[in-house]
């Protein structure tokens, strides 16, 4: 066979995917494939040995993918019951433990561990499986290879919290990890043994450390986190900002350890080698192993696998003096990878990964030839020796060009799938953006191996590091802010996913499959005709209002997208002046996620940082229709960022106040209720006392937002007898007591259920305990974002349903019967 | 193993045959058989073995108990903060105490000399009844 692999692995995939959404038991899938492996065996001819041999192959996908999926009973993640326990762990250090450090200032040391024997009460347990650790304040240092007993809290990981979210619970799964464990400050931490482990992997991450002690040691701070996620993947020390660049500009590939940077590496030292005169065979050999050693260095993530798998087949297929064929190989190392990690076929990382050195070597030399007969230029198929130097310098442009525009057709849509973005401006970064890598990757390779014998050397190709990375940091800068860099708010779905990659293959290959290019594209015309007429007569846009109430903690964020079209956000949770906080990283990928570009409404209740803060990331990202506030003043640089932001960007700023509408949303009524003039005379009333307090109705749904409003700000909305019922109550400030008033309020509004936006219950003061006490008296049931996860409300006017992100127990309401 | 290349296309339903060789033959038949082979037999194992494991409780009073319980009697000495002689780092580490208070009692003891006795430490401004409550399993006086 000319590309067995290609045959397999392509077979073994479906195999996962058939496998991961049809449930069968797993001795059937296996014996099934058993017996297609023997009869396939057993057959002479080609045609039929290739149906039940590619039977067999798929059901051994399903086999491998249905292992995976199920716990083993044994697995620590057994013993946790689903809410955090009290239990000591002892076990085995299985990772090289990551250092950080929290919000607050606290160090912490993440590990994945080997779990060996927990105790749960007074008993003693011998359990198997992965837990990943957290350690908070460690006492003393951890190494790979140590065996400890910890005192600590295990827990199940958790999934997204938030729709667009990052699901921990899948990511950690993928891994085999299935239990979390947290050990405190005050948690007692003990080592018993020391130095036990894989030698091998000892050694790297002992060489691991010493890289990282040359980087700090030769590089200042924002270099040496740039300089550690190129050489060694780790990505958690950098900036959001410089992040955003990078995925603003396509260019995120090089901070993740892949085929570039093994190759740059290999290259790097091959050509050392050639420099002290080693045999070229033995210095292949030597780097095969040097590669190996790499994969742990680099965190052992799958892209670093890959290209280490891939360059170790090439270099041992040329010392074996055999023909290579990349497509065989690429076959190899998926099939390698997913015999071990079968979920990874569902990973983002493994896809693009894969997905990337694919459409080189397929659309590559396509769009070369493409570009060549535009040109008007004729390929020379076997470039004599002596060609012009011209010749040679348009080769190796339009090789490259061809390589850029190749990978961004190729990735595009599946980046735009799982990341919401699309960036045209890829095409031209990558071109300068990569040499730019293996500059600063040399640079960095050299500090790192001569920093430590002679300090000049270090210094020296510090500094080389350092210009070249100020100038790649400045030039994606200015790639970034081009027109239509990117375009973020980008949904696909995977149906549209898999009809483009289709045509492409249909295209492509129109040859073989006897189609001239006018009725190839003709096919591709009629189906995206399909989908255009698809969205006239059966159009996304619903009667239904859907109201999701973000979990940020400790804030409020509510997202409204309206019957009909158009949406509000009311407040973005907490953020901070220079950007960062919780409203960059749950509010824009939400927003993202759901396909939003522009906002037509943003309600800022108060200027309190848990509620505004979180919207400047939103106004500098989006569109913006109208923002409406109380028209009071904030304090600090957060509000003055915020004003600033609506200036230069020229949108609308309104203030709101007791007795306004907000029109422009059909049939959905918005009142504002508070705060009043007389409120706003009040020179004591705090800032929460003021905040602003809607009504919205909607046919028969009626809900009432309090934001953070108090006792003394809800005695006017009592004074007047508003009327505030509603079916449904964001509860003020958290679920704050509010000194007795919520038990007011409550009878005065007439609630069938509550929401409140906090944090889990228990974690702090909010949501008081007395709030809880009372909503259960009254009958009222109540979501808590902090421990449900994004509550969404759907309504239609009449019905309306409600559920928690986390809490999956759906609820509907009729309206109706509800009290009126 | 033969590399055979793909004939000339004579129609569309030879296009599929295009990407599939025209022979096979038996060596390499029986490598890919074997190859997958290994595969199911190695998930196969996989499979049993992970499903056949349960936490397993620990009898007490075996070996292997005492053993554990001594690794938890270790965990709970070094909880163990000797408050005279102990750090400011240690100290804060202490359930309620942070680095300013912490700072307040080396001060006293430095001023004072050594604790005696537990109650002692509700001398030391912010440590109250509540607090030492809190902390008196693990505070240890020598």
């Amino acid at each position: 066979m000319h590309r067995p692999f290609i045959f397999i692995c392509g077979l073994f995939i479906a195999g996962i995917c058939m496998g991961n959404f049809i449930h069968i038991p797993f001795f059937y899938i296996w014996i099934a494939a058993v017996i297609f492996l023997i009869f396939a065996a057993r057959t002479e001819k080609t045609r039929r040995f290739l149906f039940l041999f590619g039977i067999a192959v798929i059901l051994t996908g399903a086999a491998y993918i249905t292992d995976a999926a199920k716990i083993a009973p044994g697995d620590i993640a057994s013993i946790s019951t689903g809410r955090p326990e009290k239990i000591l762990l002892k076990g085995f250090v299985a990772s090289d433990p990551a250092e950080d450090t929290t919000h607050y200032g606290q160090g912490v040391l993440k590990f994945i561990s080997d779990a060996q024997n927990v105790k749960r009460g007074d008993e003693w347990y011998e359990v198997g499986g992965l837990v990943e650790v957290t350690i908070y304040e460690p006492r003393e240092a951890i190494h790979y290879g140590d065996t400890i007993a910890l005192e600590g809290e295990i827990d199940r990981p958790s999934s997204a919290r938030n729709p667009g979210g990052f699901d921990r619970a899948d990511y950690l799964a993928g891994k085999g990890v299935y239990s979390i464990f947290r050990s405190g400050e005050q948690d007692a931490a003990i080592i018993l043994k020391r130095g036990a482990g894989n030698p091998f992997i000892r050694f790297a991450y002992c060489i691991k450390k010493k890289i990282k002690k040359s980087i700090v040691n030769f590089c200042k701070g924002d270099d040496a986190s740039l300089l550690s996620a190129m050489l060694l993947g780790e990505r958690d020390t950098l900036s959001w900002r410089l992040k955003d660049l990078f995925i603003k500009t396509g260019s995120m590939h090089i901070l993740a350890i892949s085929g570039l940077h093994v190759g740059f590496i290999a290259a790097l030292f091959l050509f050392l080698f050639r420099a002290i005169h080693i045999p070229r065979k033995i210095a292949l050999i030597i780097t095969i192993i040097t590669l190996w050693f790499y994969v742990p260095i680099a965190g052992g993530r799958v892209s670093v696998l890959r290209a280490v798998i891939m360059f170790t087949i090439l270099i041992v297929g040329y010392l074996l003096e055999r023909d290579r064929d990349i497509y065989n190989t690429l076959g190899i190392a998926a099939t390698l990878i997913l015999i071990c990690w079968p979920r990874q076929a569902f990973a983002a990382g493994f896809q693009l990964s894969f997905l990337a050195v694919l459409s080189i070597v397929y659309l590559g030399p396509r769009i070369k030839g493409s570009i060549y007969s535009l040109l008007g230029i004729k390929a020379d198929p076997r470039p004599k020796r002596r060609s012009g130097h011209t010749k040679k310098t348009i080769d190796i442009a339009a090789k490259s060009i061809s390589a850029s525009i190749a990978v961004w057709f190729g990735l595009a849509p599946l980046v735009a799938f799982h990341f919401n973005i699309v960036t045209p401006v890829a095409i031209w970064s990558n071109l300068f953006v990569i040499p730019m890598a293996f500059g600063i990757v040399s640079s960095g390779f050299f500090m790192v191996l001569f920093g430590p014998l002679s300090n000049i050397a270090g210094s020296l190709f510090g500094s080389l590091a350092h210009y070249l990375i100020a100038a790649l940091t400045s030039g994606i800068g200015i790639l970034s802010k081009m027109p239509v860099a990117y375009m973020r708010g980008i949904k696909i779905d995977i149906v549209v996913l898999s009809v483009y990659y289709l045509m492409l293959f249909v295209i492509l290959n129109r040859n073989r499959l006897k189609l001239s290019l006018s009725r190839a594209l003709l096919m591709g015309l009629v189906i995206v005709n399909i989908f255009i007429y698809k969205g006239i007569f059966f159009p996304q846009v619903t009667d239904e209002m859907v109201i999701t109430l973000l979990d940020v903690g400790h804030g409020d964020s509510i997202f409204i997208e309206f019957p009909g079209g158009g949406n509000m956000l009311i407040d973005g949770g907490f953020g901070s002046a220079d950007g960062d906080g919780r409203g960059r990283y749950d509010l824009l990928p939400f927003l993202w996620s759901r396909g939003v570009s522009r906002v037509d409404a943003i309600l800022m209740t108060h200027p309190d940082r848990d509620h505004m803060g979180g919207l400047l990331p939103v106004i500098e990202n989006f569109d913006v229709g109208t923002i409406f506030d109380n028209g009071l003043k904030g304090r600090g640089k957060t509000f003055e960022s915020y004003l600033r932001l609506i200036d230069s960007r020229s949108i609308e700023h309104r203030v709101v106040k007791r007795g306004d509408r907000i029109e422009g949303f059909d049939d959905v009524q918005i009142e504002i209720l508070h705060p009043s003039k007389s409120s706003l005379a009040n020179r004591e009333l705090s800032n929460n006392d003021n905040s602003v307090i809607m009504r919205f109705e909607f046919g028969e749904f009626e809900m009432l937002f309090c934001a953070d409003i108090g006792k003394h700000g809800l005695g006017y909305l009592f004074a007047r007898k508003e009327t505030i019922q509603a079916d449904l109550i964001k509860m003020s400030h958290h679920g704050s007591y509010l000194d007795g008033a919520v038990g007011v309020l409550i009878d005065v509004a007439r609630p069938e259920i509550a929401v409140i936006s906090g944090p889990s219950v228990g974690r702090g003061r909010l949501p008081s305990r007395e709030t809880l006490a009372i909503l259960d008296l009254k009958g009222i049931r109540y979501y808590n974002t902090g421990d449900a996860g994004a509550v969404t409300i759907k309504t239609d006017g009449k019905r309306c349903s409600i559920n928690g992100m986390i809490q999956t127990e759906r609820k509907e309401v009729s309206i109706d019967g509800l009290s009126g | 193993m033969n590399l055979f290349f793909k004939k000339q296309i004579r129609s569309t339903d030879n296009a599929i045959d295009s990407y599939i060789m025209e022979k096979i033959d038996r060596v390499e038949k029986r490598v890919l058989t074997v190859l997958v082979l290994f595969a199911l037999i190695g998930v196969g194992v996989k499979y049993c073995l992970r499903m056949g494991t349960a936490p397993r409780l620990i009898t007490v009073s075996s070996d292997e108990a005492l053993k554990l319980e001594s690794i938890s009697d270790d965990l709970a000495e070094s909880k163990q903060v000797n408050i005279n002689t102990a750090g400011v780092k240690e100290l804060a580490r202490l359930k309620g105490i942070g680095p300013s208070l912490a700072g307040r009692i080396i001060e006293y003891r430095n001023k004072f000399g050594p604790f005696t006795k537990e109650e002692d430490l509700l001398a030391v401004k912010g440590i109250g009844a509540k607090k030492l409550e809190g902390i008196r399993d693990v505070v240890v006086i020598e």
